[in-house]
């Protein structure tokens, strides 16, 4: 059986690379990616507990965790490209403008 | 003996493979190396006698969710609109962590190899003090003593009122 030690310290290392690579990184979706990284830290240490009390508890909540993680995933791509859609649409109607209609006397 | 190859090969794969994410200057390659994390994180699940996380985590996230998050990147073109970012800090963060995390498995080494035991364990149990939950019980207790399906039915509901809601709103 490996001690639980080892768990936490691989839970420690994903938290601290979450954390810098969510700090330092401009990319959004590197961001994005780096605080689903923290969540996965919290699963970790939840099945790690969970393993060495023999509590079912831990492993539900790392399930819910998992899914909040997919979820936050899902939602956040989804409203990244929104977002990103409309930007690209927002210096659009100065070009859009309808072109000047000649001055026609009927 | 076989265990403990397999959680270091598992964790490293995961430690590298994240410092490899954050440093990568296209998202969607940094996707990938998401990937291959959460692969070997699903891994470690499994050697912590937790089918149903690994199952939760291979098929739920691995699976099913990066491909969509890849289509996204592939769709808003996100490196493009982030071309100028400042690559040398990602790189010098990514050595810096690479560092620590060197240093963090040197102290491990040396305080198993040197040391009586192991000092940072002293106030948990060196060994799991009852068996590992078999799935069963985690379902009952997911099913039984807690509003967890229920929550994540009003959030899949409130998704589908907010896809609903945005859809028409584009027709219209």
């Amino acid at each position: 059986m490996i001690p639980v030690i080892h768990y936490l310290f691989l839970s420690f290392s994903l938290l601290l690379i979450g954390i810098i690579g969510a700090k330092i990184r401009r990319n959004i979706m590197i961001k994005l990616f780096s605080v689903e990284l923290i969540l996965v830290a919290t699963s970790i240490n939840l099945a790690a507990f969970a393993r060495l009390f023999g509590d079912a508890a831990g492993q539900t909540f790392a399930l819910f965790t998992i899914a909040i993680t997919g979820a936050e995933l899902l939602v956040g791509a989804a409203i990244l490209a929104a977002v990103f859609r409309r930007w690209h649409a927002v210096p659009v109607p100065a070009a859009q403008e309808a072109p000047p209609q000649p001055n026609i006397d009927y | 003996m076989l265990g403990e190859v397999t959680f270091v090969i598992l964790a490293g794969t995961a430690i590298v493979s994240s410092v490899v994410m954050i440093s990568r200057e296209k998202a969607a390659f940094g996707a990938m190396y998401f990937v291959l994390t959460l692969l070997a994180v699903a891994g470690i699940f499994l050697q912590l006698h937790a089918p149903l996380l690994f199952v939760a985590q291979w098929i739920a996230i691995a699976c099913l969710l990066l491909g969509l998050i890849l289509f996204a990147v592939e769709v808003t073109k996100l490196d493009v609109a982030l071309a100028d970012e400042y690559y040398w800090r990602s790189k010098a963060a990514a050595v810096a962590v690479a560092t620590l995390l060197l240093l963090e498995i040197v102290v491990l080494l040396m305080q198993r190899h040197f040391l009586p035991g192991e000092n940072a364990t002293i106030f948990l149990p060196q060994n799991p003090v009852s068996a590992a939950p078999s799935a069963g019980n985690v379902m009952k207790f997911f099913f039984a003593y807690s509003q967890l399906p229920l929550g994540l039915l009003l959030f899949i509901v409130l998704i589908a009122v907010v896809g609903i809601r945005a859809t028409f709103q584009k027709r219209a």
